[in-house]
């Protein structure tokens, strides 16, 4: 599946299964001007200690409403509707992952950390 | 009209549950369109981090230490072949005349350890580019 962001910015998307867990977070940041244009191919489906896994990427934020996001070329809401209703989810999953939903990985799940630039918000006075 | 100087940049941060057994490659590009003007790129470079294990760590011996980075400048001309430059590099390319737009690539490669297994990564890959249109 291809992502493509219009605009300079940072989006956050997560893949979730079709219990609404999320499995795999990435965030991709593009930078120069608002006619930068980035592509980015992602999974849908992970290779899991359960076996293979299909997945559903929830745009979780986008920097700014000028920056326009699309997943194949389409709206990502309905786009990650119409696959959590592929693979499974539960009614209350899609609805979730549709209005950009979707939980953050628990410590538990967590192997590893890199920051996700909260430190830098706070010292912009601007903690989110 | 030439677009001057610009600095193109991407960056992709992965963190994986655990549990998940592969990471696929990485591979993201930015593009930037130009006018058909005079073209030099002035630089090429990436930054990686990353935290990889796995249940072998054997299987790693071919982890990188970088991320792939190149840049594409797109001649309009169908018979005119994309013009490649690969990273690093921190000298300025020759100039080119006529480039149309401005491609960014980034690659790392994908991880996977057999079931039953156990793999932990959170990496990050970041690269940029400088570029000058003149007339």
């Amino acid at each position: 599946m291809e992502i493509t962001i219009h605009g300079e910015g940072t989006i956050v998307v997560r893949f979730i299964n079709k219990k609404g867990q999320t499995l795999l977070e990435e965030r991709l940041a593009v930078s120069d001007s608002p006619t930068v244009q980035a592509k980015r191919i992602v999974p849908v489906e992970l290779e899991t200690t359960k076996g293979t896994v299909p997945v559903a990427p929830v745009l979780i934020q986008q920097s700014h409403d000028g920056q326009r996001v699309t997943f194949d070329g389409k709206d990502p809401a309905a786009w990650t509707r119409e696959r959590c209703r592929k693979i499974g989810c539960l009614r209350t999953v899609v609805e979730d992952a549709g209005r950009g939903s979707a939980p953050a990985m628990t410590r538990k799940q967590l192997g590893a950390f890199l920051s996700d630039g909260s430190d830098i918000r706070r010292l912009r006075g601007r903690e989110e | 009209m030439a677009r001057g100087s610009i600095m193109l940049g991407i960056e992709v941060v992965q963190t994986v549950s655990s549990g998940v057994l592969t990471i696929q490659e990485i591979w993201t590009v930015a593009l930037e369109p130009l006018d058909g003007e005079k073209t030099t790129v002035r630089e090429i470079d990436a930054e990686k981090v990353q935290i990889l294990s796995g249940s072998t760590l054997g299987e790693f011996e071919t982890s990188s230490e970088v991320s792939l980075t190149d840049v594409f400048l797109v001649l309009p001309e169908d018979r005119r072949p994309l013009k490649v430059l690969h990273g690093p590099s921190h000298v300025s390319s020759p100039q080119f005349d006529g480039a149309t737009m401005v491609i960014l690539r980034v690659r790392d490669m994908g991880y996977a350890v057999p079931s039953p297994g156990k793999l932990t990564i959170t990496r990050g890959s970041h690269a940029h580019t400088y570029v000058d249109e003149i007339a």
